[in-house]
């Protein structure tokens, strides 16, 4: 496919093409920052953008300011964003503005050549895919939720595979467990949490994250909100 | 509600129900061990106000007049006294250690007077003089004090109030001698009974009214000379406390930059080594050995991905940029996540805060966590961070471990303490023996 990098450091830029174009895919452009993004998205026409957090000129949250922008003016395009640090604000925010498929990770996750690139070819097809280290940090800022406190430590742990946008089959083999039981598993995370437990690959991670992201800072858990997760998830029926 | 004392019960007790004290303090931590609080001033305090004299100003008129009387004599015999030792003392010193023993209770004797005086003045006319206290030994042992004894003799505030004394006196001399010049008016009002106008009654007025004058001049000559005092007494804490601040903010980037010094010495460098040593070997054995050159090559990778992940963890505990464009809130997410024991998270926030209380706060919990982690076997950590009514950003970190927590000289509570006494704030630490552990950190927040 075709893809669109957006990184400052040279040698992170290089090692990304390199890595890419290793997996079969095309670069069709590398950006040193953001400052010409949206031109380029409109004349190269990517099928999936990848962001770093950090770029020129403040160095702060560019990368996010310009993954918004993204979803704003092409909801679909599927956004990767990489970054030195994960933060659940992040994520939280992203989710919220609800557009198409995206990916929020480490940088560290570059060093492992084939997931990244398999995680890379999965967003590009819809998923959505967070890194293990933001599901941690959702997970200890909804730990005090009274529904979270229901889950047994196995279930937590299905809910953090499910909600960095795992399939079935993987969580299965990640957790040595019979896809049967994890199947039975979702079915019980799902019911204690009220969420609509429908089989849609996406729409179950952004129902889990819905679930766990805290927007907004410090709301209640009765202040949870549960629209929000169920209109997510919606009803397969 | 007072925070919980003892262990917390695996099941938590829900926080939603507590609320930071309004003042933290000792006496909320129930039966425990006694308070090992590591306060540091925060803000300057006022010299205290003495009781004001409640009566009017004829009675402290009066009161001014018989003092002085008092003085008069009394005073002019010490102050003689004094002068005389201190030229005994000069003389003698040049022959026997006699005389030296002389002037060093000389410093002792005018220490005295000088109390006395500011203390007398204070009382007196209601101002507040700082008491006058003697030059702290800044260390064990005869050459400290005197030391001490010598900065004590060169004391200007001191002088000053001696230099107020001996005023007194010469004015407590005049009023005596008035006084007789009004006597001697009365005595000769009832010798004579010719004319309305007499001498007498003249002498009286004219006594009585300078003895008035000496006791208004009195006030205003004293007040001048101590009440000065009072602006520099707070001017100096000020200072103190400015000086103390500074210190707190050069020793916490001391043991900062030591840490992080010994963090890249002991964790990420040798890491590194040993990858450039196992990618050289495999170099070597790609020809002969594929398999095992493979092998150390896998091992090499795993081994650069712990670096990484060090080196986040490392910089991340340093500072968060997160922590500018999204605050304090935001950044504890990262911080409670990685953390070794499970932490029970309960921040409540406006949304933000001047940069540097936000970053005093994240650094001690970010410090404290690690600490936790490293020496206090806890199985969980509780963070609370709330904004208080008296315009402080407060937290609370408590683990349930084994406690007996020591600030120990460039550890991580020394950092701690220092870095949120350069913000101007204040740190207590309740840690017995046995646990629970409980750290308090507040900084001014004015936004």
């Amino acid at each position: 496919m075709r893809i669109l990098i957006c990184e400052d450091s040279v040698l992170l830029r290089e090692g990304l093409v390199r890595l890419l174009e290793h997996g079969g895919h095309e670069v069709v452009a590398a950006l040193p920052d953001a400052r010409e993004l949206m031109g380029e998205v409109s004349t190269a026409d990517p099928d999936l953008c990848i962001l770093d957090v950090r770029l020129p000129p403040s160095y702060t949250d560019e990368g996010i300011r310009a993954a918004h922008e993204l979803r704003r003016t092409r909801p679909q395009l599927p956004v990767l964003v990489l970054s030195q640090y994960v933060e659940e604000r992040y994520a939280s925010e992203m989710i919220a503005a609800q557009g198409g498929a995206f990916g929020y990770l480490l940088k560290d996750r570059v060093a492992d050549v084939g997931e990244f690139i398999e995680s890379v070819e999965r967003i590009a097809q819809g998923a959505t895919v967070l890194d293990p280290e933001v599901v941690a940090q959702l997970l200890t800022r909804r730990s005090r939720d009274d529904r979270m406190q229901q889950l047994t430590d196995r279930e937590r742990t299905v809910l953090s595979a499910l909600a960095e946008g795992r399939s079935n089959q993987s969580i299965a083999a990640l957790l040595f467990l019979s896809e049967a039981s994890v199947e039975k598993h979702i079915t019980a995370i799902f019911q204690k949490l009220g969420l609509g437990a429908d089989e849609g690959g996406n729409r179950r991670v952004l129902a889990a994250i819905a679930h766990l992201e805290n927007v907004g800072g410090p709301v209640a858990a009765s202040m949870l909100n549960d629209h929000n997760s169920t209109t997510q998830s919606g009803t397969a029926s | 509600m007072s925070a919980p004392a003892g262990r917390p019960a695996p099941t938590a007790v829900p926080y939603a129900q507590q609320q930071p004290p309004q003042v933290p303090q000792a006496a909320q931590h129930g039966p425990q061990a006694p308070q090992r609080p590591a306060q540091h001033p925060t803000v300057p305090q006022a010299a205290k106000q003495p009781r004001e004299a409640r009566q009017g100003p004829p009675f402290r008129i009066a009161l001014t007049i018989l003092q002085l009387a008092a003085i008069g004599p009394v005073g002019s015999m010490l102050v003689t006294t004094l002068f005389g030792s201190f030229g005994l003392g000069i003389g003698l010193s040049l022959l026997l250690g006699v005389g030296l023993l002389l002037l060093v209770a000389l410093v002792y004797a005018v220490f005295g007077v000088a109390w006395f005086e500011s203390q007398r003045i204070s009382g007196l006319y209601g101002i507040a003089v700082p008491t006058i206290v003697w030059q702290p030994q800044t260390e064990p042992g005869f050459k400290a004090w005197f030391k001490a004894l010598c900065q004590q003799a060169i004391n200007g505030r001191m002088w000053r109030s001696v230099a107020n004394f001996v005023i007194a006196s010469l004015m407590g001399m005049g009023v005596l001698w008035l006084a007789q010049g009004f006597v001697h008016g009365l005595i000769s009002m009832f010798n004579t009974t010719s004319s309305v106008l007499q001498p007498g009654i003249v002498g009286m007025l004219l006594c009585g009214g300078a003895i008035v004058g000496l006791a208004l001049l009195h006030r205003i000559v004293s007040v001048a000379i101590l009440g000065s005092a009072v602006a520099e007494e707070q001017l100096e804490t000020q200072v103190r406390v400015t000086s103390q601040q500074r210190e707190g903010a050069v020793r916490a980037a001391d043991v900062e930059r030591t840490r992080i010094e010994r963090d890249l010495h002991d964790g990420v460098q040798p890491r590194l080594v040993s990858v450039a040593m196992t990618l050289g070997l495999a170099q070597q054995k790609i020809e002969t050995d594929p398999a095992g050159a493979k092998e150390l090559v896998a091992e090499a990778h795993t081994s650069t991905k712990a670096a990484i992940t060090e080196l986040r963890q490392l910089a991340r505990g340093i500072y968060a940029s997160v922590l500018d464009d999204r605050g304090l809130d935001a950044a504890l997410s990262a911080l409670a996540a990685r953390s070794h024991i499970p932490v029970q998270l309960d921040v409540r926030l406006a949304d933000r805060y001047e940069r540097t209380a936000e970053a005093a706060i994240y650094f001690a919990i970010a410090e404290s966590l690690t600490n936790a982690a490293k020496h206090s076997r806890a199985s969980e950590c509780r963070v609370m961070v709330r904004e208080r009514s008296d315009g402080m950003l407060w937290a609370r970190v408590e683990d349930n471990g084994i406690g007996n927590a020591r600030v120990v000289a460039g550890g991580g509570l020394d950092g701690i303490m220092n870095r949120v006494l350069a913000a101007g704030g204040t740190t207590r630490l309740d840690s017995p023996q046995g646990g629970p552990t409980t750290l308090e950190v507040s900084v001014p927040c004015a936004f």
